[in-house]
């Protein structure tokens, strides 16, 4: 009788023990498990998709049209020309990027759209209507600006815009205005010097952009990342979410203004030059604008806008020589 | 499993029927034998102690059923209401909080102290709420508390990254802007609105529990009445009087419990649904109206700050307001609001509806401007001070959307209330009824039984 009522005893014991220790206790989160996680920009690619390189049609990318033999006066364009109907509307529209520090951007002070393509789209209106004043500024993003032009809603677009084969097909440009090429932008601490030191590291450019291809085609195998904007890419690059930003040099140069610790470093990659769009069916407008390009080179317009905006931090640079079809 | 539970369930079927069933339907030698075995006493001996064991049955049914109710409108006064308000405090602040940053980023000529009073309220408000909400929220809620408590410093960073690059002139601000904008439209309004989706379920469930029908309450006290009832015929032919007075009391307390608790049972029932109906199934319509018209503000003010960049942003106003007002202005989170709503809140309700298809006829001038190229005009538009412009109009919707949410949380909580004095007094009275039914039985029964001895 003893025993079994020990023996129960000890059985009791090891189960109340047992169910002790099986009863899950409420797990209480640990704070110190808790990581910050970094946020990123919107419609970040990580890594990006690359764009399938289309077989480029071989052309001259720098060859415009030449400009007429004598330029009209401002406010005396030709009858029937694109410039006549443009006088006649009073304006000059012309799509922008309106943040492009350097290029195209709002001065704080005034509010008022200011830089180095801002004051190129000025000189056009001066050569048209003899008033710098009279353009339409549109902003507009990089993927409208094929479009805009081909339903003829600007006069003109001045946003950084490549000459290359491909789009001559679909739009005209201007002789080349400012020489670009595709750099990096890193931050002036990492000891980053060229592409071979990013090995496996992530570099980023916006979304189905050329460059997004030359970072991938690099042979030290960079990640692309891609953003919607390339302020976006310096976001990520502040925030050490990517080790460098790599596009058309000039557009870096308006980055790198905008944080001191970062440098624009790096032989180039690509060789982009910039030329302003314009519509297909405006053959006398090309020319028209080349001639207003000749005049800013020869009378030193060029050289004192490019001074204002870019040489501080590009260099000193004299104007682009223009290439000619016929 | 199942073959655990088979043996168990099958054993007491085989033993049990002979025992218990007091008339077995067919054999009449089973039945006369039964008969001559219980004598009248015996008789009415089981036949008190069933009424007894039934009568305390029905009582303690009774007082469990009324203690839960208690309970649970105590909840919806005092845990599920304010925790769903916490909730929508914190996510209407938070919206509230992106929306006035991305407006105060508009401002060309420097920011204005009362946008930036307002956003750092917003935060305020949304802290306390978080922390406040914490209290009360189950483990589901306190993970997505946790989302918000996370990453609401890092958006706040970034507001702030955003603010100085602004004040330098740079574009870089704007992109720091829209990085913190994304972060709380994706991220932490999400996390904010499952707090309230979750609170809100609780809420109404408690709300629907604490207004159910109470099946077996009513189920055990027509049983012991038709019991009652059936004692009474018994009686009646064993002893040749028609009433026993002791047993016509039993009735009359039976008869008493079931209308009391029909009609404080139903008084309250109906303080809920109100409650529900009116209050917080009108608030959840209310405040996601709330949150898409805040949303949709950021989303306009971005757009004009992404200078060019922001199709995706108009993309998602569009959207935002579709889910408010529906493509003509007569559908949508406001429609439902109306249907929900009681007449007493409609006009409220529909004036705030009627601000919001003005405010999208204005936000289309602000878009022609802006698509039009002119950026200059289009920030006028969207900031213009006056009665009838833009942030006007807004404000109004914003506040009269606010003034709804207060009615009905008020509303949520007042029908609580009112639920719970509809059931004052029903405990101690089931517990006295209960206590009179069985001494009613037990003073019919006695002399009859004593006559016997």
């Amino acid at each position: 009788m003893r025993t079994t009522t020990k023996v129960t005893a000890a059985v009791l014991m090891v189960a109340l023990v047992a169910a002790g220790c099986g009863t899950p206790e409420e797990q209480r989160p640990v704070a110190a498990d808790a990581r910050a996680v970094v946020p990123q920009p919107l419609n970040v690619q990580d890594p990006a998709e690359v764009p399938s390189k289309a077989p480029v049609p071989t052309c001259d990318n720098r060859a415009s049209l030449r400009p007429p033999a004598s330029m009209p006066k401002a406010g005396a364009m030709p009858a029937k020309s694109t410039m006549a109907r443009i006088a006649e509307r009073g304006r000059l529209v012309v799509g922008i990027d309106q943040n492009a520090y350097l290029f195209g951007f709002r001065d704080p002070a005034s509010g008022e759209l200011v830089g180095f393509e801002i004051d190129f789209a000025r000189e056009v209106a001066r050569a048209i209507f003899g008033d710098p004043r009279k353009v339409q500024f549109r902003a507009i993003t990089t993927a409208e600006r094929i479009p805009v032009l081909q339903n003829k809603e600007v006069d003109l677009v001045i946003r950084t815009m490549s000459m290359t084969c491909e789009r001559w097909q679909q739009v005209s440009f201007s002789a080349e205005y400012i020489a670009s090429r595709q750099r990096l932008l890193v931050r002036k601490a990492d000891g980053i010097k060229d592409f071979p030191d990013l090995a496996g590291k992530k570099v980023c450019a916006t979304r189905g952009s050329t460059s997004i291809v030359t970072i991938a085609e690099q042979p030290s195998r960079p990640v692309p990342v891609s953003t919607d904007s390339t302020l976006d890419c310096l976001v990520l690059l502040q925030q050490g979410q990517v080790q460098a930003v790599s596009t058309i040099d000039i557009l870096l140069a308006g980055l790198a203004a905008q944080d001191p610790t970062t440098e624009v470093t790096g032989k180039p990659v690509s060789d982009e030059p910039a030329g302003i769009g314009i519509p297909k069916e405006h053959a006398d407008m090309v020319r028209f604008v080349n001639g207003v390009l000749e005049r800013m080179r020869s009378d030193g317009t060029w050289t004192r806008i490019y001074d204002r905006w870019l040489k501080p931090r590009l260099g000193p640079a004299s104007p682009p020589v223009p290439v000619y079809s016929d | 499993m199942p073959t655990r539970l088979a043996p168990v369930a099958t054993k007491p079927a085989e033993t049990r029927p002979a025992e218990v069933v007091p008339v077995p339907p067919e054999p009449g030698g089973l039945a006369a034998r039964l008969r001559a075995r219980l004598n009248t006493p015996r008789l009415y001996w089981l036949t008190a102690a069933g009424l007894v064991v039934l009568a305390l049955a029905t009582g303690a049914a009774a007082v469990a059923d009324v203690r839960q109710r208690e309970a649970l409108i105590t909840d919806v006064a005092e845990v599920s209401g304010p925790i769903s308000v916490d909730a929508q405090t914190l996510y209407r602040n938070l919206a509230d909080a992106d929306a006035t940053a991305a407006t105060a980023f508009l401002a060309t000529d420097g920011e204005s102290p009362e946008l930036r009073t307002r956003y750092l309220d917003d935060l305020a408000r949304a802290t306390s709420a978080l922390t406040i909400a914490l209290r009360d929220a189950d483990d589901a809620e306190a993970e997505l508390l946790r989302v918000v408590a996370d990453q609401l410093p890092a958006y706040t960073g970034l507001v702030e990254t955003a603010r100085s690059y602004q004040r330098l002139g740079v574009p870089l601000g704007g992109a720091y802007l829209r990085e913190a904008s994304g972060l709380m439209q994706q991220t932490i309004l999400p996390a904010a609105a499952g707090v309230f989706d979750s609170t809100h379920r609780r809420l109404v469930t408690e709300q629907d529990e604490a207004a159910g029908f109470p099946w077996l309450v009513t189920l055990l006290v027509l049983a012991t009445g038709a019991a009652l009832i059936a004692a009474q015929v018994l009686v009646a032919r064993r002893s040749r009087r028609t009433f026993n007075l002791g047993l016509v009391a039993a009735s009359a307390i039976t008869v008493l419990a079931l209308l009391w608790s029909v009609v404080a049972l139903g008084a309250s029932a109906a303080r809920l649904e109100t409650g529900r109906r009116d209050g917080s199934v009108l608030v959840s319509l209310l405040a996601n109206a709330g949150r898409a018209a805040l949303q949709a503000r950021a989303n306009e003010s971005l757009t004009l700050v992404a200078r060019g960049g922001g199709a995706t942003l108009e993309k998602d106003f569009t959207a935002r307001m579709d889910e408010l007002i529906g493509v003509d202005g007569r559908r949508g989170l406001f429609a439902r609001a109306l249907a929900q709503a009681p007449s007493s809140d409609r006009r409220a309700i529909a004036a705030a509806r009627d601000e919001a298809v003005r405010w999208r006829t204005l936000h289309e001038q602000v878009r022609v401007a802006d698509n039009g190229g002119d950026w200059d005009k289009a920030v006028e538009l969207a900031t213009a001070p006056g009665d009838d412009a833009l942030p006007a109009v807004f404000a109004r919707l914003d506040s009269g959307l606010a003034e709804a949410l207060a009615v009905g949380n008020a509303r949520v909580d007042g029908q609580a209330e009112q639920a719970a004095n509809a059931l004052r007094g029903l405990l101690p009275g089931v517990v006295l009824l209960t206590v009179g039914l069985v001494a009613a039985v037990v003073f019919g029964f006695r002399p009859r039984i004593g006559e016997y001895r």
